[in-house]
Order: C-alpha cells, then sequence, then structure tokens
C-alpha cells in the first residue's frame, strides 16, 4: 500500500492528531457493545467520505485475524460478552487512528509538530525515512536476486531468517553506507545550522479551534452520559 | 587579476585509520571565476577526496589528517563550518539517490535555502527562478525518487544552486546515464557557465566533458601531473596515467592533424578527404564465423510489473562463443530481460530456454550451474568475511565445488593478494573482479554482466575486455550489458538493441548503429569511432584489419 | 553540531530498514505472527545512537507502518518500550548482551502489558490473557534481539561501528 499522497481536509495536522486521540479516549471509556459499534459506525462512515474504503478494506484483512484471536483468547479466559466489547474495543481504536494516518501525511504531520515545540531533527527522521523506506525495499531485492542467481535460496519469510547472513550483511553494509552518503548531502546542504525557516507554514486557523472546542465539549458529554 | 574563486594550497590530506600515504599530496590548484573546468584522473586517484575538500567535507566530517590551505570564495575551509561554506560552493555528489532527501523536488531545492533562514517569500522566489534556469518547473511537485537518472541530476544541480554560491563542483556528473541524458545534463551545466557561475566537473569519460571544458587537470595518486587547455593536455600521452583519449583525439593524433581536435566534427573539417589508416581501431571480431549450437533462446516473450508492460515479444538466441550487448536507454527493460535468463523472472507469455530447459520449470538454484548473472553492484552478493570464502560459496551451495577451477578462476582474476582480506574493504575495481569470480565458480555457459564498467577506468575496461574474449574462448556465452557503447563496441559481436520493451535491431555493432531509425528509436547516439569511420573511411573496410 | 548529522542519517536509515524489512521477515507461528524487524532495529538503535533516539526511531517505525497500513496501533508499546530499556540499560552496562537483554524485557514483559492494558483495560487483573500476551512478543523480541546482535557484529566487522572508543550515546 502506498502512503497518502497529500493531506485530507482543511484541519491542521495538529488539529487532526488531537481529535483522533480524543475519540480515542472516549472508545477506550466505552464499556457497552452498542455504544462501540456505533462509534465504530462513525469511523467506518468518514472513511468512506474520506475515499479510503478500498485501503481500509485492505487493511482490515490482517486485523482481523488480530481480532479473532483476541477474540479466542479472551472467549477461552472470560465470557462472550467481555470477549465481544474486547474485541470491538481493539477493532473500533485502530480504525481511529488508520483513518487519522490515512488522511495525514507523516511529513505534514512532523512539520506541524515542529512549531508546537518537536525538535526538527525528529520531524526530520520523520518525513526523510519515508523517502527512504522505498529505496531500501529495492535494495532488499536485488539482494535476493543476486544471491539467488548464485544459488542461495534466499525467499521472504523463515528462509530469509534461515539464510540471514546472506541478506543481512549486504542489506546493512549498503544502508550503512547510504548512511554516510546522506549525512555527507545534509551536512553540505546546511542540516543542523542555527535559524532554520519553513517554506509552508502550518498555522492553528479557526476552524481548527472550533473544531477542537466541539469536540472536548462532546467527547467529555458522552463519557459522562454513557451508560457503563 | 581578481583573486580565485578556489585555491588550495599545499594540500595535503589522507584519512582517519586509512593507510599512511597521502590521498592527496602537494596540490596546488587555482580556479577563476567563471571558468569550466575539467578534473579527471584514474580511479583512486583522489578525485572524489578533492571535490569534498572544497566545501570543508574534508576535515571537518571526515577526519583525518589535513596540511596546507583551501579558500573557496575568500573562506577558510577548515575556519568555516560545512554549514555556511555551501553557500558558496554547491558540490553535486555521485550517488543521487542518497543525496534526494526530500518528499518533493520543490522541498529538495528550498531546504538550503530553508537551512539559510531565509524568508519565506523569498525562498519561494527564488525555488522558482532556479527551477526555471534548470528548466525542472513541471517536475517541482514530483518525487525526486521517482524521476529519471538524468532529472534527478537537474534537480541535484538546482538544489546545489539555489543558494547562488559562485562555485559548483559536480563529480561523475554522467556515470549510469544514457546519452539522451548525458546531454540534457550537459546543456544545463553550458547555460549555467554561460550565466557565469564557475563549473568544475569530476569525470572519467572524456569524450563530451574535454568539448566543454575551457581547462582540463589530471590527477594521478593524489597529485596534479598535467594542467592546461584539453588540446594541450590531450597532445600530451595521457594513457600512461591511466586515461584514454576521445576517439576523435587518437584519429586526429594519428593523422597528424597538427592542432589537438576535441570533437567529430571539426576532426571530419580539418582532414578533407584523407583516409584513415587501416590500424586506427581494433580490428573487431570477424564476422560470420560459425555459430556454435544454441545455449539461450528467447522466444516471443512478454513481461509487464503490476499491468505495466516492459518487455513485448523479444526473440532472440545466445550461441556458444558468442559475446552479445544488449543496448538501450535507461528504464528500456535490460535489467528486467537478463532476470529471465536465470528464472529470477519467469516470462508472462513465450519461452525462456536455457540449454533446452524451460525457465519455467526449473528452480533459480537449477539454473544458476548453467547461467551466471553479475549485478551492477557487487555490494549485493558479499556477505563472506574473506575474498576466497565469496568465491566459493555459490559453487558449494550448488555442490559443484571444484578446486581446480577455483583455483584457475584466482589466477585469471589475479585475486591471489586478495583472498584473506574482507571483500567489503576493497576497492570498486578490486569488488568486481570478486563478483566476476564469484559468477564463474559454478562454471556456468552463459555469464551476463550488468553495467561492468559503470564508475570504472580505462585501464579497468582493457583487463576486461581482454578477459571476455577468453571466457568466449572457451566457448562460454556473453552477454554484456551496457550504456557504454564505446565497450560494447570494443569487446561484443553482436549488439541487440532494446527500446519500449521490444528488441528494435539485432545484428553486428556496426549494423545496429547504420539503423538510425532504431537509434533514434532506442535514443541512442552511435560512438565516435563509428562516425569517424562512417564519415572518413569506407567503414567496411576498416575491419578487416589484421 | 558535527556528529550530531551522521547520528541523524543513521536513525533515517534504520528507520527505513525497519520499516522494509518487515514483510521480508515476518512469518506466523501459530496464530501470532513473529515480526523480528522492529526488535533488531531497537537493539542496533539502543546501541548506536542512545535510548532516546531508540525510542524515537521506535515510534516513527510505528507511525509509518500505520500510514502504510501494515501496523496498528500495538506497534507502539510494542517497539518504543524495549528500545528505551535496551539504550538506558547499554548506556549504563556499555554490554552489547546486556542491552539485549534490556530489550526482551522491555518489549516481552513491560510492553506486552502495557499493549494489554491499551486494547482492553479489563484485562489488567487477568493474568492468562496477559501470559499469552507475553509470550508471543516475547517469542518476536527474543529472535529480533538475537539477529540484532548478529548485525552488530557484521558491521563491526565492515568498520562501520567502532564500539570501544569515541561511540559515546550521550545526546
Ligand atoms: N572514507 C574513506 N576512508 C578511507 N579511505 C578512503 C575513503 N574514501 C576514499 N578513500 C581512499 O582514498 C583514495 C582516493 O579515493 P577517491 O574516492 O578520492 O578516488 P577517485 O579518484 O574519486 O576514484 P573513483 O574514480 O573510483 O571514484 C582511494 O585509495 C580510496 O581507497
Ligand atoms: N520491481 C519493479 N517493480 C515495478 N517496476 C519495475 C521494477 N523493476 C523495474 N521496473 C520498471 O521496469 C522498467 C525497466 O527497468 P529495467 O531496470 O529493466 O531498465 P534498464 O534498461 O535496466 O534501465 P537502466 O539502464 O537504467 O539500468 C523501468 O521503467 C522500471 O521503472
Ligand atoms: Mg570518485
Ligand atoms: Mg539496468
Amino acid at each position: 500500500m502506498l502512503p497518502p499522497k497529500e493531506s485530507k481536509g482543511p484541519l491542521d495536522p495538529r488539529t487532526c492528531l488531537l481529535l483522533t486521540i480524543l475519540y480515542a479516549g472516549l472508545i477506550a471509556s466505552s464499556n457497552q457493545n452498542a455504544w462501540l459499534l456505533l462509534e465504530l459506525g462513525l469511523i467506518v462512515v468518514s472513511t468512506v467520505a474520506a475515499g479510503e474504503m478500498k485501503q481500509y478494506a485492505q487493511w482490515l484483512r490482517p486485523v482481523a485475524v488480530m481480532t479473532a484471536s483476541w477474540f479466542i483468547i479472551s472467549l477461552l479466559a472470560f465470557d462472550l460478552r467481555t470477549a465481544l466489547t474486547a474485541s470491538l474495543r481493539l477493532v473500533a481504536l485502530t480504525s481511529a487512528f488508520f483513518l487519522f494516518f490515512r488522511t495525514t501525511t507523516p511529513q505534514d504531520l512532523g512539520n506541524a509538530l515542529v512549531k508546537s515545540g518537536l525538535p526538527y531533527e525528529i520531524a526530520f527522521v520523520l518525513s526523510t525515512s519515508m523517502q527512504f523506506v522505498p529505496l531500501i525495499s529495492r535494495k532488499i531485492r536485488n539482494i535476493l536476486d543476486a544471491q539467488r542467481a548464485r544459488g542461495i535460496p534466499l525467499k521472504p519469510g523463515f528462509a530469509a531468517l534461515r539464510h540471514y547472513p546472506a541478506l543481512a550483511a549486504p542489506l546493512l553494509i549498503q544502508a550503512f553506507q547510504l548512511g554516510e552518503e546522506l549525512a555527507v548531502a545534509m551536512e553540505s546542504r546546511g542540516f543542523g545550522r542555527q535559524g532554520r525557516t519553513f517554506r509552508r507554514n502550518y498555522r492553528m486557523r479557526v476552524v481548527d479551534w472550533i473544531s477542537l472546542g466541539v469536540a472536548v465539549v462532546l467527547v467529555g458529554t458522552l463519557i459522562i452520559v454513557q451508560p457503563t | 587579476m581578481t583573486e580565485p574563486v578556489v585555491q588550495t594550497r599545499n594540500l595535503y590530506y589522507r584519512y582517519r585509520g586509512g593507510p599512511p600515504e597521502w590521498v592527496l599530496e602537494d596540490l596546488n590548484l587555482e580556479i577563476e571565476a567563471g571558468e569550466y573546468l575539467l578534473i579527471c584522473g584514474p580511479s583512486g586517484s583522489g578525485k572524489s577526496t578533492l571535490c569534498q575538500a572544497l566545501n570543508g567535507l574534508i576535515p571537518q566530517f571526515y577526519g583525518g589528517h589535513l596540511e596546507g590551505e583551501v579558500r573557496v570564495d575568500g573562506l577558510d575551509t577548515v575556519e568555516h563550518p560545512v554549514s555556511e561554506l555551501f553557500a558558496h560552493v554547491g558540490i553535486v555528489f555521485q550517488n543521487a539517490e542518497a543525496q534526494l532527501f526530500n518528499s518533493t523536488v520543490e522541498g529538495e531545492l528550498a531546504f538550503g535555502l530553508e537551512s539559510l533562514g531565509w524568508p519565506q517569500g523569498e525562498i519561494n522566489e527564488r525555488v522558482t527562478e532556479i527551477a526555471d534556469a534548470v528548466q525542472i518547473t513541471h517536475l517541482l511537485r514530483r518525487n525526486p525518487h521517482q524521476l529519471s537518472g538524468g532529472e534527478q541530476k537537474l534537480v541535484l544541480i538546482a538544489a546545489a544552486l539555489a543558494p547562488r554560491p559562485p562555485v559548483l563542483v559536480l563529480d561523475e556528473p554522467y556515470a549510469s546515464l544514457d546519452p539522451a541524458n548525458v546531454d540534457r545534463v550537459r546543456r544545463a551545466l553550458n547555460e549555467i557557465h554561460n550565466r557565469g557561475t564557475t563549473v568544475v566537473v569530476v569525470e572519467h569519460r572524456l569524450e563530451n566533458a574535454v568539448i566543454d571544458a575551457e581547462r582540463m587537470v589530471v590527477l594521478h595518486q593524489g597529485r596534479i601531473v598535467l594542467e592546461g587547455l584539453p588540446e594541450d593536455v590531450l597532445a600530451r600521452d595521457i594513457t600512461r596515467f591511466g586515461l584514454r583519449p576521445p576517439a576523435a583525439v587518437r584519429v586526429g593524433k594519428a593523422l597528424n592533424l597538427g592542432n589537438t581536435i576535441l570533437s567529430v566534427e571539426s576532426l571530419i573539417a580539418a582532414t578533407g578527404s584523407q583516409s584513415l589508416p587501416p590500424d586506427l581501431f581494433p580490428a573487431q571480431q570477424a564476422k560470420n564465423q560459425p555459430k556454435g549450437k544454441p545455449l539461450l533462446e528467447i522466444r516471443d516473450v512478454a513481461f509487464s510489473f503490476q499491468e505495466k508492460p516492459i518487455l513485448r515479444g523479444v526473440n532472440f538466441a545466445l550461441h556458444e562463443g558468442e559475446c552479445l550487448a544488449l543496448v538501450g536507454a535507461n528504464g528500456s527493460g535490460k535489467t528486467t530481460l537478463i532476470k529471465h535468463f536465470n528464472g529470477l523472472y519467469k516470462p508472462d507469455h513465450g519461452h525462456v530456454l536455457v540449454l533446452g530447459q524451460d525457465t519455467r520449470r526449473a528452480g533459480t538454484s537449477a539454473l544458476a550451474h548453467h547461467v551466471g548473472l553479475v549485478f551492477q553492484n557487487a555490494n549485493d552478493q558479499f556477505f563472506k568475511s574473506t575474498v576466497k570464502e565469496e568465491i566459493e560459496v555459490g559453487a558449494r551451495t550448488l555442490g559443484c565445488y571444484d578446486e581446480d577451477w577455483l583455483r584457475h578462476l584466482i589466477a585469471l582474476f589475479h585475486l591471489q593478494p586478495l583472498l584473506d582480506r574482507s571483500p567489503h574493504l576493497l576497492s570498486g575495481g578490486e569488488k568486481k573482479r570478486v563478483s566476476f569470480a564469484a559468477a564463474l565458480a559454478a562454471r556456468p555457459k552463459i555469464l551476463v554482466f550488468d553495467e561492468p564498467t559503470v564508475g570504472q577506468d580505462w585501464p579497468f575496461r582493457q583487463a576486461l575486455g581482454d578477459l571476455l574474449g577468453q571466457l568466449q574462448d572457451q566457448g562460454r556465452a556473453v552477454v554484456l550489458v551496457t550504456h557504454d557503447l564505446d565497450f560494447a563496441e570494443q569487446c561484443a559481436d553482436r549488439w541487440v538493441l532494446l527500446a519500449g520493451g521490444k528488441i528494435r535491431a539485432d545484428g553486428s555493432p556496426d549494423d545496429v548503429m547504420n539503423d538510425t531509425k532504431a537509434m533514434r528509436q532506442a535514443n541512442l547516439k552511435p560512438t565516435q569511432s563509428f562516425r569517424i569511420r562512417q564519415a572518413l573511411g569506407k567503414g567496411a573496410e576498416i575491419h578487416v584489419a589484421p | 553540531m558535527r556528529t550530531n548529522t551522521r547520528k541523524i542519517a543513521q536513525a533515517v536509515i534504520l528507520v527505513a530498514i525497519g520499516v522494509a524489512l518487515s514483510p521480508f521477515t515476518s512469518f506466523p507461528v501459530g496464530i501470532a505472527k513473529v515480526n523480528p524487524t522492529q526488535h533488531f532495529v531497537n537493539v542496533l538503535g539502543a546501541i548506536l545512537l542512545g535510548p532516546w533516539w531508540a525510542m524515537i526511531n521506535a515510534a516513527i517505525i510505528a507511525i509509518i507502518r500505520n500510514a502504510l497500513g501494515v501496523g496498528t496501533l500495538l506497534a507502539f508499546p510494542g517497539g518504543m518500550i524495549g528500545a528505551l530499556l535496551a539504550g538506558y540499560v547499554y548506556r549504563y552496562t556499555r554490554n552489547v548482551y546486556w542491552a539485549a537483554l534490556g530489550e526482551i524485557v522491555g518489549t516481552g514483559i513491560l510492553g506486552a502489558l502495557v499493549s494489554g492494558w491499551l486494547v482492553a483495560p479489563v484485562f489488567m487483573q487477568k493474568p492468562m490473557a496477559v501470559g499469552v500476551l507475553i509470550a508471543s512478543f516475547l517469542a518476536s523480541t527474543v529472535l529480533g534481539s538475537v539477529l540484532g546482535l548478529l548485525a552488530l557484529s557484521i558491521l563491526r566487522r565492515a568498520g562501520y561501528v567502532e564500539l570501544e572508543e569515541g561511540q559515546s550515546t550521550s545526546d
């Protein structure tokens, strides 16, 4: 699956993050299956609205497996109702964050957080490492091909672990070489110099504050109102 | 006279933990403002080291021991940090991927300006301006890692130039680019130079670089050994420094044309109707030699990645004793095709037969007995702690370890002195030799090399050429994938030209280069020596030379 | 600061490995899926970059895996705690084996407990479900930590890592 191209919606990434956390708080505090279902339903509706349904379906498959095992464990340990609640809560929580990450790019999140005091280095590692993931994946494929071409049977999965050095040694050494070249390139463009400015603005606007205010009130009320 | 924009005075340098010999030794170099300088020299002569000394990375980032002085734009590179110097000298290093670390081209161009703390408005203005100057405006929103090699170089050039440094330095900007991309980068550099920026290019491949440059410096074992106008430097014997003059220069010299001639055009203009002495070009393999039996047959192969067709209806056969060059532009599918030879990829349609066996029915391990594949990047395969183990491991896993044959290989590739060393710590050329030997360890009948000459100097190419000849004499078939048409012309008796996933031409190098339509489709340019032969000799007769 | 640039570049590379390698090394064991890559990166990060960067790396890997749609919320507690603990243990002992043990305890026990709490606060008091979580987390982290130690020796032999002198992990 590809990462989202650009952040969606009018809100600042920080607002989206806070909203998601608030919502997660609501889910965590819900103990009723009906409420959890409602909360999950709201996420699914928003996912459809954001045009992420296809990705959601894809993502859901492994999550379903995880949830099923979780369900079985809790069913064995407790009763059906607890097992259902626990599984629903797991799905709803992870889905909330799925939606957040599919609608806000890590770059935007990182850069916006820098404005709120996150050290720039951390935002840099966040956005830059995303850039290098496809490159490293390609290197891994090339290594597998190069080794298989001379008879070392490397395949993804357990075989990759059995012939671990044949994959790990070329990968690590090239990756660290790449790191060295990256460091050189960063130095050569002034990384680490004091007084960095930013090309793009991340500002909390009125909509952001209003949405946050509404959300706090709403979630607060719901947490108090909902039956336990 | 104004002060030179770059000046090194009695510069000595060696790396931390490296051997005690100097890597740069007593180096005195002055570069005038507005100059276009070419720095060349064989592998390991210290070219990249010199580049890194120009913006203070050496010694600030690498450590090591530096004596003497380097001044750039009036600033001493030891006293001023790299994060200040980069605004005075822009450097583009060789590996483009490692240097592109932003998610958009726009971000890439802005990064240096952001470091310098420019105000937002000025950053955006400058990004627009520099993108326009290098003609990459249409790429601004793209992800740099998804661009072609040539485009990536242009982005790096623009990023380096964004803070308006008076000097731009490029380390091997043309390596692994096809001719169309080389031309794009060359045009951009000439344009930048015309606007007044000092341009310094480090290159092995002289034929383009000497035409653009105003001055040339030859580096050998860390010292400047020749320096002057390209014409004057090339008039001397540079082969003893591991460099090969371009074909036009060699022919001009052989014809005693007086002034050194740099380009094919001026050579043709200067010679008039003079015909070529027959022994000028190394004899090509006699054509029409009886072919051995077919070892590899590609029958109507089609292949696609995620619905995107890469190969379509590819057909050819490879015979015993043949040396075939697979040529084509960047992204034309050459690497994808050779991965079919040993079953790493299976065709969507059609068949690949190795010694009559369909690759669909045999595993890659079984096919590895017959097909040796040497990939471009030797580092992709090294994982043992000594060269000896590294060469043996393939043969051992395949169960065809043969002591005598390995001894033969070690002698053939001159690996005796390296056997107990770690393969990771060898030089680029040495690593290549180890990977060649490793590919041959299982005694495959077919040997495939992907871009064996990238970044390698002339002595290496010459040695490789000899070696390919020996392999052919043993009855093996060799496939060479390369952008280096000079090398392909010298070594291969047959070319297969790939463009748009199809074979557009198949024949002797001259036949293929004569097919202007196919060459245009593939975006390739004939070699200098071919153009000279076409213009001056009655082409064909020349090959008959002994 | 000069050395800082190198450290940050290494962090970038480690994160990229952590994300890119996981589809190649994960395989199912029973009902759980074992993915040792995260813990392998944790051990390397803890030793090369120190506790805080190791933890930040783990957090970033979790964010990216979530953004790519290949990870879930559990990636956060499953990676960050072990990385932090391994980093601190290495800082005080200067011993790579202790660091690996720190990762194993941090992920296999603390991480599993926190995950259990995150997913279903109810389960905190019930030892059995937590036991299952601990077992599956332990399987991943033990394998990953062993591979991490192997990786470290590869890098040392190739000269990219010097642990004796100068490899200070102070931030
Ligand atoms: N980081 C390093 N540490 C130690 N030695 C190095 C380092 N980089 C280069 N060297 C050594 O310094 C010498 C000069 O290397 P350099 O890379 O400058 O050569 P070059 O002329 O650029 O060669 P090439 O054409 O192969 O790129 C070589 O002997 C090389 O092994
Ligand atoms: N694993 C892959 N997944 C998707 N597309 C790929 C993959 N490998 C290659 N391609 C695409 O296939 C096309 C052919 O690639 P290939 O590497 O075979 O070209 P090439 O002729 O070897 O180019 P170069 O001269 O640059 O090495 C390119 O457009 C490339 O983007
Ligand atoms: Mg070099
Ligand atoms: Mg290729």
